[in-house]
């Protein structure tokens, strides 16, 4: 029978508190060597895990450059087993918050991957800048299934407006598809699983005779390389959209181009999926490169637990879900908001006042050393997912060496919310293109500079900078 | 001291009532007596009073801040711009312009700012603002998929959450098109299932093991005979479980036995049934069997179950429901080797003779259409009626209810193209309907509630009445969260809804209905914040009360509560003063009242402890305005401030002085409590403004903890005072004595839930003219009585709710 987007029904059952399989390894596009060539190259991935509220500044940066890696502040610690695979960079500044005052942990998520400030003549609304993310999204989101993953523990502000009127997104988006369409992030395991395989059989089902599986001749399987009922369905609607556009308020028309492009992008998943799906017909016939296969690891294993978790662990198979995607190529971009800030304690600690509460901590010893912990217990996950890249073979090195995994706050110290010196880290050395290992005491430039230099490093071509960026910032390599 | 109690008091006198609210004409200006006071008061004492504190740095040339006071100030249009006066208001309000190092004005001077500034909105045409379409909330999705097709809401709970209102997001983005679009696969698969399936197989078509040995099926082949032992397979694909009727058309020679020729059929191995082929090979007959299929693929087969004619040793025959050993599938196995009735090596018994013709399967019986199916399948293809009318039919009937407005033509012709892309394919009938209902379901007019087809007229900035069926969704939306019903339908068909008195006896009817719950999803809870109660996060070792059933009866207190002040229409001032709550066992632990209520359900209860009743001292409230592990009197002053007197303050400043860091104990050496160090931070120029507002309202409410439990000492162990004074020298000594003075303040609560109640239907921060509508409005009601039910009667025969302005 045919059901479009059927995830396997194994996937599924595996899905409810075992191990995950992945079958598909063996059939990302850019290992199949070029016609008379060599494998291709791994491309390079975007990761970003962010956490609210700035840091423990004195916990946080090496109080002496020169002893760095040998001495860690306490919050890097857990660093420690991947530190040569890290670039810590200290100086770097967000976006001047003026002219707001309030409503510093709005701006603090809204602006760490765009590094521009929601319009203030629009505040109730969301009217940004595409983030740095979504902008690497449409250049290299092309080649996969998905063209960026979104994820993150606490569900997204539903609506409503807060301090300095500001739209409540702000508080909990950090990608921003255009400057007016804020992404939603995925909190559930099962949900993202769910995405991450979808698959289709878009043959028409003919009636009579006896029934065949056509999944038991996958191999045999003609590739669809015709649109799928369902593309040329969404194709006459596109089309009969337009009536309606002739029809409505010029406002209104805004709001159906939106619409129209977002149709646009799902025939473009739609037919992604599908030749996806061709090709892993075409691996299960055993034509894919064996020599290819086996110089990568087999997929790695995620479990997704049951019932109710803990944050580390919500985090820790939310980070594997997104490795997963990169290893198998069914995206190259992803974020990670491990945490936000509307009201995140970590029970898990012992302390049970919430992260924003300790962040003003007016240097008063209890919450500082409070913070400090949290700190610790953030950048302990980073280190798990750094350490997951590391361990995954990939042509001549690893998925991390293919990948720039940075994890930051939108604060420098939460204290008194200030914009200077954010704590940023990049591990991952970019395909060849980051020099980690290494602590940049003083950067020379602001976080729109480290976007653009990242998103340069992964092949996008930027007519100009990110956010408030002017440059490409030099520390990186 | 003094001046601060002046400032306060005119921000909560900021109601004068207006002179009317919903214009009978459409005049281009606001008030012309106004506009002239405006005007006026601007050239005489705004002007220079921005030119002496402000143009330093908001001028042409530095511009700082993106603004410019000196031309906005010069052209008349700018001074509708009230968002942007308000928030200048604001800012000055809280001393944080003019900059510190900056000239400062004087209080006096702050608060006339503040006051011209309220007055602009005089200034304002009518607008009812630019309509824009909306899309569908998750929730509003997820019912409308019920009420149109009967799938469960819960098809949607994979969408992103959102929820309608001031700050609603419209955008589709591309995950949220991949949800519809898996959403729509699903609803209507279930809706509508494949036919049943009837599969036919001439006998020789099939893979069989005869005698032991393998016998491939052939295409072209016919009937299949049985000598001796035997076993045809067949693959069948069940497309739902249920219960298959599986015809087998064979016969039998005629053999010297007592005993008949029986056929086992086996469903992946395991016996479902015999049969007693009794039919001459001259007249075969039809020997049938029902079995119950799993879902998917199974393996069905007919052994020969009986193969020799008098076996010399007994043996069982085979059973249903027994396993019986596979025949071997490999050449070259032993003839001997397993399967049924194998004959003894030491003597050669007849062998008995079947002849398959075919074998069918037909099922599941089809069950009666449901009410979905029968409003779908308005037409069916007949003799008299070809397939694409019928379908041009059904999608008619459809869309109209799918859009919710009557389809344009062009409409109806996309969707039947799709009809036909899928009908050309040769899907069947059903299938063909159903990739075309896909796409109604993908279609913007489904996903938008869009304007009446014509409805676009006049030019640029003309203001239009909304179309009768776009008022119908408005309504429908509003109150249900859903698609229009049939009587919201058939009013618009007609178009009579828009009659004011049409309205009003609509939204007291959609009122009464119990959807209505919808209103406190969508406006109750985020208004009193309860909606935050799921994710609140509660020290679970201070507060082990604080369980998943608490937060619920906690929500669903608030949900009764502003549900029978609703319904029955009682007066809107008894949300911060009533007599009565409901409760159940688990949340009459935090009343102490558990030897009263018992059990789960939720009850009415009446109270005589005059500090409970009200929202105020509701438990929910009480916790989402309080910390992980201790109450917060500023936040819940804010809360007070924010939801029932509407008078937000502005955010604190980044780098607050904190608290623990001043001594802890007194001069005495006693520990100080939570207020008296809250008093000490309060002496802090930079805080005073505000918390001298927002904290005695806290303080009044201390005596209750941060689940809402009564209490005699704070989180510290200090003994609580609950006494204090709010402005205007009005002192209270216990929460019910601050209840009486915030009920007593019934114009700006009133006032407060109007303008929130307006920017929720409106979907939009309340704006320039809107605050005239929301300043008449409110004096209507207050006029009325204060009943609830007349603040959503007003609301929905309000200018704005009915009109849009046309933007070209």
């Amino acid at each position: 029978m045919r059901r479009n987007w059927l995830i396997d029904r194994r996937t599924c059952l595996k899905g409810l508190g075992v191990a995950l399989a992945l079958p598909l390894l063996d059939v990302m596009g850019w290992a199949d060597p070029p016609a008379g060539g060599a494998a291709g190259k791994p491309p390079v991935r975007l990761g970003w895990m962010f956490m609210p509220c700035g840091v423990n500044m004195k916990e946080f940066w090496p109080a002496d450059p020169k002893a760095y890696p040998a001495t860690l502040p306490s919050s890097l610690e857990p660093l420690r087993p991947v530190i040569d695979q890290c670039l810590l960079l200290q100086g770097i500044d967000n976006i001047d918050r003026a002219p707001y005052a309030g409503a510093a942990h709005a701006i603090e998520l809204s602006t760490w991957l765009t590094a521009s400030i929601p319009d203030p003549a629009k505040r109730d609304i969301i009217a940004i800048a595409p983030s740095a993310d979504q902008v690497a999204a449409q250049h290299i989101g092309i080649y996969t299934a998905l063209p960026s993953l979104e994820l993150g523990t606490r569900k997204n502000e539903a609506s409503g407006t807060g301090q300095e009127g500001l739209n409540n997104r702000y508080y909990t988006t950090g990608s921003y598809r255009t400057a007016s369409e804020p992404l939603p992030v995925e909190t559930r395991p099962a949900e993202v699983m769910k995405r991450l395989f979808a698959s289709r059989q878009s043959t028409p089902r003919k009636r009579g005779g006896p029934a065949v599986d056509a999944g038991q001749f996958a191999g045999a399987a003609p590739a669809s390389d015709g649109e799928s009922l369902d593309r040329s369905m969404l194709d006459l609607v596109l089309d009969g959209a337009k009536g309606l556009k002739a029809r409505v308020s010029r406002d209104d028309q805004r709001q159906l181009d939106e619409y129209l492009d977002s149709v646009r992008s799902l025939e473009t998943r739609v037919a992604a999926i599908e030749r996806q799906q061709a090709e892993a017909a075409r691996a299960h016939t055993g034509k894919a490169d064996a020599a290819a296969a086996s110089a990568r690891s087999a997929p790695l294993e995620v479990a997704i637990p049951p019932g109710e978790v803990k944050w580390s662990e919500h985090v820790r198979v939310l980070g594997d879900l997104m490795i997963l995607a990169f290893q198998a190529d069914i995206t190259r971009v992803g974020t990670l908001m491990a945490s936000m800030n509307h009201g995140i304690n970590y029970p898990e600690l012992g302390f049970s006042d919430s992260h924003h509460e300790n962040s003003h901590h007016g240097e008063d010893p209890v919450k500082l050393a409070k913070v400090a912990k949290i700190d610790r217990f953030n950048i302990e996950q980073y280190a798990y997912l750094i350490g997951r890249m590391r361990s995954l073979r990939e042509g001549a090195g690893t998925l991390l060496d293919n990948t720039i995994f940075t994890w930051g706050s939108g604060l420098g110290d939460g204290n008194n919310h200030t914009n200077r010196s954010i704590p940023t880290i990049v591990a991952g050395r970019g395909g060849g293109t980051i020099r980690t290992g290494r602590h940049v005491p003083k950067c020379n430039g602001n976080q729109g500079d480290l976007l653009t230099a990242i998103l340069a490093r992964a092949g996008v071509p930027l007519a100009k900078p990110i956010g408030n960026g002017t440059k490409l910032l030099p520390d990186l390599s | 001291m003094q001046t601060l109690a002046i400032i306060f008091l005119n921000v909560f006198a900021i109601c004068a009532p207006a002179s009317d609210s919903a214009p009978a004409g459409r005049s281009s200006t606001g008030q012309p007596d106004a506009a002239a006071a405006v005007a006026l008061a601007y050239a005489q004492r705004i002007k220079p009073f921005l030119a002496t504190y402000c143009l330093d740095c908001h001028n042409a040339q530095k511009h700082k801040g993106d603004l410019d006071l000196g031309a906005l100030g010069g052209d008349p249009a700018a001074l509708t711009r009230t968002t942007l006066w308000r928030d200048c208001a604001t800012k000055l309000r809280a001393s944080d312009m003019p900059p510190e190092k900056a000239k400062q004005p004087s209080d006096a001077e702050r608060d006339a700012f503040a006051t011209w500034v309220r007055s602009l909105k005089a200034l304002c045409p009518p607008d009812p603002g630019p309509g824009m379409i909306r899309r569908l909330s998750q929730v509003e999705y997820a019912n409308t998929l019920h009420d149109l097709l009967g799938a469960d809401p819960k098809v949607a709970a994979s969408l992103p959450q959102d929820a309608v209102g001031e700050g609603f997001s419209s955008a589709i983005s591309p995950l949220l098109m991949e949800k519809y679009l898996l959403v729509a696969d699903e609803v209507l698969d279930r809706l509508i299932t494949p036919d049943q399936l009837t599969v036919e197989w001439r006998a020789g078509q099939l893979d069989a093991v005869v005698g032991g040995h393998p016998d491939a099926g052939r295409a072209d082949g016919a009937e299949r005979r049985f000598s001796g032992p035997g076993e045809m397979t067949a693959t069948i694909a069940a497309p739902v479980a249920g219960t298959y009727t599986v015809r087998v058309h064979a016969a039998a020679e005629k053999v010297a036995s007592a005993e008949a020729a029986r056929l086992a059929v086996r469903i992946d191995g395991q016996v479902v049934g015999e049969v007693k082929v009794t039919a001459a090979p001259k007249a075969p007959g039809t020997y049938v069997v029902t079995c119950k299929l799993p879902v998917g693929r199974a393996r069905l087969s007919l052994l020969m179950a009986n193969p020799y004619v008098d076996p010399p040793l007994a043996r069982k025959p085979a059973l249903p429901g027994k396993p019986v050993p596979t025949p071997p599938a490999k050449p070259g196995a032993k003839p001997a080797a397993p399967g049924p009735a194998a004959p003894p090596a030491d003597a050669a018994p007849a062998l008995r003779t079947v002849i398959v013709d075919s074998i069918e399967v037909t099922g599941p019986p089809a069950a009666a259409p449901s009410e979905a199916q029968r409003r779908l399948f308005v037409a069916v293809p007949g003799k008299d009626l070809s397939k694409r009318e019928a379908a041009r039919r059904i999608a008619s009937a459809f869309a109209r209810r799918a859009y919710r407005r009557p389809a344009a033509p062009d409409e109806i012709e996309t969707l039947l193209k799709v009809f036909d892309l899928a009908d050309g394919q040769d899907e069947v009938f059903a299938e063909a309907i159903k990739l075309m209902l896909k796409a109604t379901l993908v279609s913007p007019a489904f996903l938008y509630l869009t304007p009446d087809d014509g409805s676009l007229v006049g030019d640029d900035g003309a203001i239009v009445a909304l179309g009768d069926h776009q008022l119908a969704s408005r309504l429908s939306y509003l109150f249900w969260s859903t698609m229009p019903d049939d009587e919201l339908s058939a009013l618009a068909d007609a178009r009579t809804l828009h009659l004011p008195a049409t309205i009003a006896a609509q939204v007291r009817r959609l009122i009464a209905d119990p959807r209505s719950r919808a209103l406190f999803a969508g406006f109750g809870a985020p208004w009193l914040g309860l909606d935050k109660l799921p994710d609140l996060a509660v020290d679970e070792q201070r507060f082990p009360l604080m369980t998943r059933a608490m937060r619920e009866a906690m929500y669903e207190e608030g949900a009764l509560v502003f549900a029978a002040i609703l319904r029955e229409d009682r007066s809107l001032v008894e949300f911060v003063d009533c007599d009565f709550t409901y409760l159940n066992a688990t949340l009459a632990r935090v009343y102490g009242l558990e030897g009263t209520v018992t059990g789960a359900q939720m009850s009415r209860v009446h109270l005589t402890d005059g500090n409970r009743g009200g929202v105020l001292t509701m438990p929910g409230v009480l916790a989402v305005t309080s910390l992980p592990t201790r109450t917060s009197p500023p936040r819940r002053g804010r809360w007070v401030l924010e939801q029932i007197l509407g008078q937000a303050p502005p955010p604190p400043p980044a780098d607050v002085p904190p608290l623990d860091r001043q001594a802890q104990a007194g001069a005495g050496g006693a520990a100080l409590s939570l207020r008296a160090r809250t008093e000490r931070h309060r002496s802090d120029p930079a805080c005073s403004g505000c918390h001298r507002t927002l904290d005695p309202i806290g303080f009044g409410l201390e005596g209750f903890d941060a689940i809402g439990r009564w209490r005699e000492h704070d989180d510290g162990g200090a003994a609580l005072d609950t006494a204090g004074v709010l402005p205007g020298n009005l002192a209270f000594r216990s929460p019910q004595d601050l209840k009486r003075l915030i009920a007593a303040r019934r114009d700006d609560l009133c006032r407060t839930l109007v303008g929130k109640i307006l920017a929720y239907t409106l979907c939009h921060r309340l704006d320039g003219y809107d605050e005239v509508v929301a300043d008449g409005l409110a004096a209507e009601v207050a006029r009325g009585g204060y009943h609830f039910q007349d603040v959503w009667v007003r609301v929905a025969t309000s200018y704005p709710f009915l009109n849009r302005r046309i933007t070209r």
